[in-house]
């Protein structure tokens, strides 16, 4: 009885969650700048995930939060404490790993019992959080197994119940769906996305599956080359990336060689590099844009529409249809035009009429306010290639 | 039960079934045990019969004999004392110091490995025989000592100090590589998981690194224990007149008493505690015999160091609960203060490994040059008159001359029979994989002392006591753990299926061994070539009984040379040989660079 009331307690222990601050943290590997200068500031509660392809300097962040690795410079601050040059031990931080990095030895409640068992907690109370923590989890009857004893996605929940059962402030996750195959991984994000809510920590969670982040995240940080290229809500991510990069990163976009120039309206307007007609594009952005500049002008497929070459307007790009790829809901059709290949993703739905094969005569038609413009840096060359 | 994933169990299956044929395989073990059966197995069990037989037939008088008198009792203790302290000094020593080879950079971890590894081949005899001057009372230790103002030095050799000494020295590679080997495969993902719940370093180190190591640390204290209970060389150079131990101690019944029956029942009971020893131990030395791919074996099955979880309702009581907590906590203080010392600790034990297992060699080299005829360290004069001594003796040519050619005979039969034998286990039926491993690990495990004894008792009468097959036989039994066990690992990595595919394109049995098993097991049976020929160059206690006036091997010369009289003759043999190893491996590195780059030249010709 005296067990249910103290599982209840821990449940009722609701909104925990720390508050971190990241300020100037750099981290250098001789002459490798691994992360550069991020700054980030993360609420309670929130869950921050953090994207970039391989390399971009992710876990070399999470290294520095856990502890495992001294910044360079800049510091990390947990409820306004600079926990920087703390020992690991002492962070009294949630951590799961990549690939679980479960005691082999130990049985699942003792995996998930250590951290309490660090904090010499008696074995009686230890046993009702273990319990409990494996409650969430949904491990119940599992607890004198060995990790060699359970499937990957169990191990995945033991690794979590382990890291969550001492009630951390803050949660880190290093990729930790990555060794799960596609439907359990797509399971176990709603089974954090609920325990998050249930315990109300913050989470920071590592990532390079875009899916994941947008689906999970309150916010993303894009990051690249050891630097945050953009903080945002997926929808922002998605709908306003801040640079090519994110544009290419986060969903697939269609990227047209540009050059802006300023109309006589004082709007800036992109001319398309191989655009017969000249005309002159608007694009979403375009208050952002200095005249004279190249610059990339991205569409996701989605945006793009085909059209009947009778259809077209003034505005429209005249193609020839190359490929059709069935997806199932949707097909994507790739188009070759005078501006480069396009990718243009068509729901099946819309099809119904008029479908289009390969070798069809069609005209390329997107919203003006679905194309963003970004400013080549430098001689570079498109990020599409 | 844990699920049994080798891919052998599986391809095994595959490749077996379509193929009626009656499989063959098992015949290539034939001269394996064949040799093993007759050349161990047949002495040691006669030197069984002989331990029970006296004139009037079947009899226990022997062994009462022994098992009533104190100084068989004395010498059984002072084994059992010097195993287990050198066992222990070893152990934490290797354990230490392959922690920190492990978190070393990858171009240091290189470099200290060669530190490990040339002593370990370099022979037992030239590295206890350096020790005397080491430890001497006007040796270096004492030399040392004086310019500090140590008057009366303590008495370091010649007595069980000198013995702990160098045994310690001989053994600390054999335990060391393989705990090196077991925490170079270490993840330490789960040292940090635990560090993260809250572990200071000491403490995810004793919980979590730690019980991944404790199978191969085991491994390791079950060699050095086992290889000391059987040593004679280092005591009999190091320890003093009355520190024999229980190997010395039946050669001296033996020879000196002329006692065989109570030789023999000696060795029997010292037999009787290797084996038992052997038996209790087997759990963790299992992984290192060439079985591998057998059923689970028993190290994967019951080594489960984990402790049950509470059970049921019934919890601890309060008492227990504080007696609980009142250890975790002493035991959270010590390994705090071992955690806070681990850097000294680390380095200090690197320190005392490297002094220990380098110094040695830096002193033979030294002393080779010394001017004298007797023993002193550092040399007051230096000279090349023992070098030539040395090289002008037809007695210490012709020796090295004939270890050279039994040894290398020896070893190449070995490869033979072992690289054969090693085919049959690994390919060869399942069933009895594990009795063969137990038994060609035999060699290795029973103490020389007794092998040699049962050899020489069986053979004497035969002729063969003196002549060159008389030594070359028992060196072949010698050589064949090493062997076998290296080209079964080898094997074993080797994918079955490449002999099925040259199969199933229709080459015969020989043309497999030509053209795919040989080529891809060159380096292991030239490692096992090397260390089979080290194990017969080495050997002096085989020699002890099966030279004759016309054959004294190298080994032998040397130790009766030490024993006369402490010269530099044999730090001169010792240079000549460490020499001709270096200028072997040297030779093979520069041979592969040459024929590299001649390739790349001809490439280059080629293309252009
Ligand atoms: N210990 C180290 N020494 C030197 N360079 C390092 C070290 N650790 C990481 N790096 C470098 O820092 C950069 C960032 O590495 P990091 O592991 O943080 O990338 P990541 O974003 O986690 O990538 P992934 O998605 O592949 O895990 C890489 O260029 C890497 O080579
Ligand atoms: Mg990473």
């Amino acid at each position: 009885m005296s067990e249910v009331s103290e599982g209840v307690q821990v449940v009722d222990q609701v909104a925990t969650g720390g508050e971190v601050e990241l300020d100037g943290l750099s981290k250098r590997y001789g002459t490798v700048e691994a992360v550069c200068g991020v700054s980030l500031s993360i609420r309670r509660g929130e869950f921050l995930a953090i994207l970039g392809p391989s390399g971009a300097g992710k876990t070399t962040l999470l290294n520095m939060l856990t502890g495992f690795e001294t910044p360079t410079s800049g510091a990390i601050r947990i409820n306004g404490r600079d926990v920087a040059r703390l020992a690991p031990h002492k962070r009294g931080i949630g951590v799961v790993f990549q690939h679980y990095a479960l005691f082999k030895h130990m049985t699942v409640a003792q995996n998930v019992g250590f951290p309490l068992r660090m904090r010499r907690m008696s074995s009686r109370e230890q046993r009702s959080h273990i319990q409990h923590a494996l409650e969430l989890v949904k491990l119940e009857g599992y607890a004198t197994r060995f990790p060699d004893q359970l499937s990957g996605g169990q191990q995945q929940r033991v690794a979590l119940a382990r890291a969550i059962v001492f009630r951390p402030a803050l949660l880190l996750m290093d990729e930790p769906l990555g060794a799960l195959d596609k439907r359990l991984r797509e399971h176990m994000r709603i089974e954090i996305k609920r325990l998050q809510r249930n315990l109300g920590a913050t989470v920071i969670y590592v990532t390079h599956d875009q899916g994941e982040a947008l689906t999970m995240a309150d916010r993303v940080a894009v990051m690249n080359d050891g630097a945050v290229e953009q903080l945002g809500t997926p929808i922002d991510l998605y709908e306003r990336p801040a640079s090519a990069f994110v544009a290419d990163f986060v969903g697939e976009t269609n990227f047209f060689r540009g050059r802006a120039v300023l109309d006589a309206d004082g709007r800036v307007r992109v001319v398309l590099d191989g655009d017969r007609l000249g005309h002159r594009r608007e694009v979403e952005n375009a208050a952002s844009l200095k005249p004279d500049r190249n610059v990339d002008v991205g569409v996701r497929p989605e945006q793009v529409s085909l059209l009947p070459v009778e259809c077209a307007d003034g505005t429209a790009v005249l193609g020839t249809v190359s490929e059709v790829l069935y997806e199932g809901a949707t097909a994507l059709h790739v188009v070759e035009t005078a501006i480069g290949n396009l990718n243009a993703r068509l729901s099946l739905k819309n099809l119904r009429e008029t479908r289009w094969a390969v070798g069809d005569q069609v005209a390329v038609h997107w919203d003006a306010r679905a194309a963003r413009g970004y400013h080549v840096a430098g001689r570079g060359s498109s990020p599409s290639s | 039960m844990s699920v049994d994933s080798s891919p052998e169990r599986f391809t095994d299956g595959l490749a077996t079934r379509p193929r009626r044929r009656p499989d063959h395989r098992w015949l290539t073990l034939v001269p394996l045990l064949a040799v093993l059966i007759l050349l161990f197995v047949v002495p040691l069990c006669s030197l069984l019969v002989d331990s029970f037989r006296s004139a009037q037939g079947f009899t226990l008088e022997n062994y009462r004999e022994q098992v009533s008198s104190p100084v068989f009792w004395r010498a059984i203790r002072r084994t059992l004392v010097v195993a287990a302290l050198s066992t222990g000094i070893c152990v934490a020593l290797g354990y230490g110091m392959a922690y920190a080879l492990t978190r070393m950079p990858k171009r240091v971890r290189g470099v200290l490995l060669v530190v490990v590894l040339v002593p370990y081949f370099t022979s037992i005899l030239i590295r206890s025989y350096a020790w005397i001057a080491i430890l001497a009372p006007n040796g270096l230790v004492a030399q040392a000592l004086a310019l500090l103002g140590v008057e009366t030095p303590p008495d370091l050799v010649f007595n069980q100090t000198g013995m702990l000494i160098g045994t310690v020295q001989i053994l600390l590679p054999l335990a060391l590589l393989p705990i090196y080997s077991v925490m170079s495969g270490i993840d330490r993902a789960p040292v940090r998981a635990a560090q993260s719940l809250g572990a200071s370093p000491a403490v995810a180190h004793w919980h979590v690194y730690r019980p991944a190591t404790s199978s191969a640390v085991m491994a390791a204290a079950a060699l050095v224990f086992i290889s000391t209970l059987g040593f004679y060389v280092t005591p009999a150079l190091l320890g003093g007149p009355g520190d024999t131990l229980i190997a010395q101690s039946i050669l001296v019944q033996f020879s000196n008493l002329v006692d065989p029956a109570g030789a023999a029942a000696q060795a029997a009971l010292l037999l009787l505690i290797v084996l038992v020893l052997f038996a209790i131990l087997f759990r963790h030395l299992a992984p290192s015999l060439s079985v591998g791919g057998t059923e689970p074996t028993p190290a994967t099955t019951t080594a489960r160091p984990g402790r049950r979880p509470p059970r049921g309702t019934a919890g601890p009581t309060e008492r227990h609960e504080e007696l609980r907590t009142l250890r975790a906590r002493i035991l959270d203080t010590g390994l705090d203060i071992v955690g806070r010392l681990r850097l000294p600790i680390l380095l200090g034990s690197w320190i005392l490994g490297a002094v220990l297992l380098v110094t040695p060699l830096v002193v033979v080299a030294i002393w080779s040059l010394s001017d004298a005829t007797y023993l002193t360290f550092p040399p007051e004069e230096y000279s090349t008159r023992w070098f030539a001594d040395y090289f002008t003796d037809e007695a210490w040519i012709d020796s090295t001359f004939l270890s050279l050619g039994l040894a290398s005979t020896a070893a190449v039969v070995s490869v033979v029979i072992g690289g054969f034998g090693a085919f049959g286990l690994v390919r060869g039926p399942r069933r009895p994989r594990l009795p063969i491993a137990i038994l060609v690990a035999m060699p290795l495990i029973v103490p020389p002392m007794i092998y040699s004894l049962g050899f020489f008792v069986l053979v004497a009468p035969h002729n063969l006591v003196g002549t060159r097959l008389g030594l070359i036989l028992p060196y072949v039994v010698l050589g064949l753990p090493f062997s076998v066990s290296i080209t079964a690992a080898a094997l074993r990595n080797l994918d079955v299926r490449l002999e099925n595919a040259a199969r199933s394109l229709g080459a015969g049995s020989l043309s497999v061994l030509r053209h795919v098993l040989l080529p891809a097991l060159r380096p292991a049976l030239v490692s096992g070539f090397v260390f089979s020929f080290l194990a017969a160059f080495d050997d002096v206690v085989v020699a002890t009984f099966m030279s004759g006036p016309t054959a004294v091997t190298l080994p032998l010369r040397m130790f009766q040379d030490i024993k006369l009289e402490v010269s530099p003759r044999t730090a001169v043999v010792a240079v000549v040989l460490l020499g001709a190893g270096a200028a072997a491996v040297l030779l093979r590195f520069v041979t592969a660079w040459l024929v590299r780059t001649v390739r790349v030249a001809l490439s280059r010709l080629g293309d252009s």
